[in-house]
């Protein structure tokens, strides 16, 4: 065998040696099995991350929808408590009258004329007065009125926005007020034409007693 | 398919250097092949660097559990490069060459399988080994330096005769 540049001959010495037909086809059908097992895992990997990301959607939607919901629960909560302490401090009236109309000539610092909303129009009301108040930090009327059974109602109107007050059922939508009992009195809080009104009342006084 | 018939050949020729054997390489071979097919998820730039490196750790890994320890001569650190052009100049028979073959470690066979088949400079073959330059030039040299005293030993053995 004639001398070769050391390179070539290792070159030629290790092509020497080469894989059986048999060997090759085991390698190539392993080759077309793991590829195929390999789309197949990835295919479910896809679906399982499309599932997890499904859940995790739910979850977050889920978390803000009862995160919303709480914060609007808490508003409301917060409006009741500042008309509770309202209802029950009886304060003077800036004015005294049983006149609607001259109570809206009066309150002229308001966005708005105030008013009786549709759930008070129904019923018979003695209209005592008025005075300025706030509600939620915003400017307010608060009417004061006496039902045919001598209890005292107070009115409260300011103008609605709604990071101050929340979400509220609008009843020129068909809604009905959100209403929530504390310390025996009811109040009903309703937005109507951007105005949002809230009337407290007793609980009871539409109920006959038991005894 | 990832591999091709003349890949598969080549990674078989390199699986060949380091086991010797030729069924350990087929069997290193296949394992290789299965282990880069179930662990790349994504097409690495070389393929045949990496299931190489796939090889040659399996490969370490099994010698390791059949508790072969391979020792390796200290590298030379001061062999310039002129080593490396100089085993271009050096003509061999088939012979010396299966005789030298089988004196040479591993880790020699492996620098020389990537020299001579893939044609890798000493700085390329640095880079796919993770090795130092200076490692590779000083297992050429070895390689060399058995080359020429087989060649002095034979030659004094015609003398003789």
């Amino acid at each position: 065998m004639p001398d070769k540049p050391l390179r070539t001959a290792f070159k030629d010495f290790l092509e020497q040696n080469t894989l059986s037909v048999d060997e090759l086809a085991r390698l190539q059908a392993i080759q077309t099995s793991e590829e195929r097992q390999n789309a197949d895992t990835k295919r479910s990997a896809i679906l399982k991350y499309s599932f997890f990301a499904a859940s995790i959607a739910v979850l977050i939607i889920s978390f803000v929808f009862v995160n919303q919901n709480q914060t609007t629960q808490q508003i409301h909560q917060r409006i009741a408590s500042e008309v509770l302490t309202n209802h029950f401090s009886i304060k003077t009236l800036d004015i005294e009258t049983s006149s609607i109309n001259e109570l809206k000539r009066y309150f002229t610092r308001l966005d708005f004329a105030p008013y009786l909303s549709s759930p008070l129009e129904s019923k018979e009301y003695q209209l005592l007065g008025g005075r300025y108040c706030t509600l939620q930090g915003l400017i307010a009327s608060q009417l004061r009125l006496r039902s045919a059974n001598g209890d005292t109602l107070t009115y409260y109107q300011a103008h609605y926005k709604k990071e101050q007050f929340g979400s509220l059922p609008d009843i020129s939508k068909g809604e009905q007020p959100k209403t929530i009992i504390q310390s025996g009195i009811e109040i009903s809080i309703w937005i109507e034409n951007s105005v949002v009104s809230v009337l407290a009342q007793n609980a009871y006084a539409n109920h006959k007693p038991a005894i | 398919m990832i591999f091709d018939r003349t890949s598969l050949n080549k990674l078989f020729r390199y699986c060949m250097a380091l086991c010797d054997q030729r069924d350990d390489a087929y069997d290193l071979l296949q394992d290789s092949v299965e282990r880069y097919l179930t662990q790349t998820n994504q097409t690495p730039k070389n393929s045949q660097a990496f299931i190489r490196r796939i090889a040659r750790n399996r490969f370490y890994d099994q010698q390791r559990r059949k508790k072969i320890v391979h020792f390796d001569v200290l590298d030379e650190m001061d062999i310039d490069a002129s080593h490396e052009q100089d085993l271009e100049s050096i003509l061999i028979d088939e012979l010396t060459l299966n005789y030298i073959w089988k004196t040479l470690s591993t880790a020699e066979k492996e620098v020389v399988f990537l020299w001579a088949v893939d044609g890798l400079s000493a700085s390329q073959i640095a880079d796919e080994l993770d090795i130092p330059r200076a490692t590779v030039l000083s297992r050429l040299r070895r390689m060399r330096i058995k080359v020429e005293q087989h060649a002095n030993h034979n030659s004094g053995d015609q003398y003789n005769a």
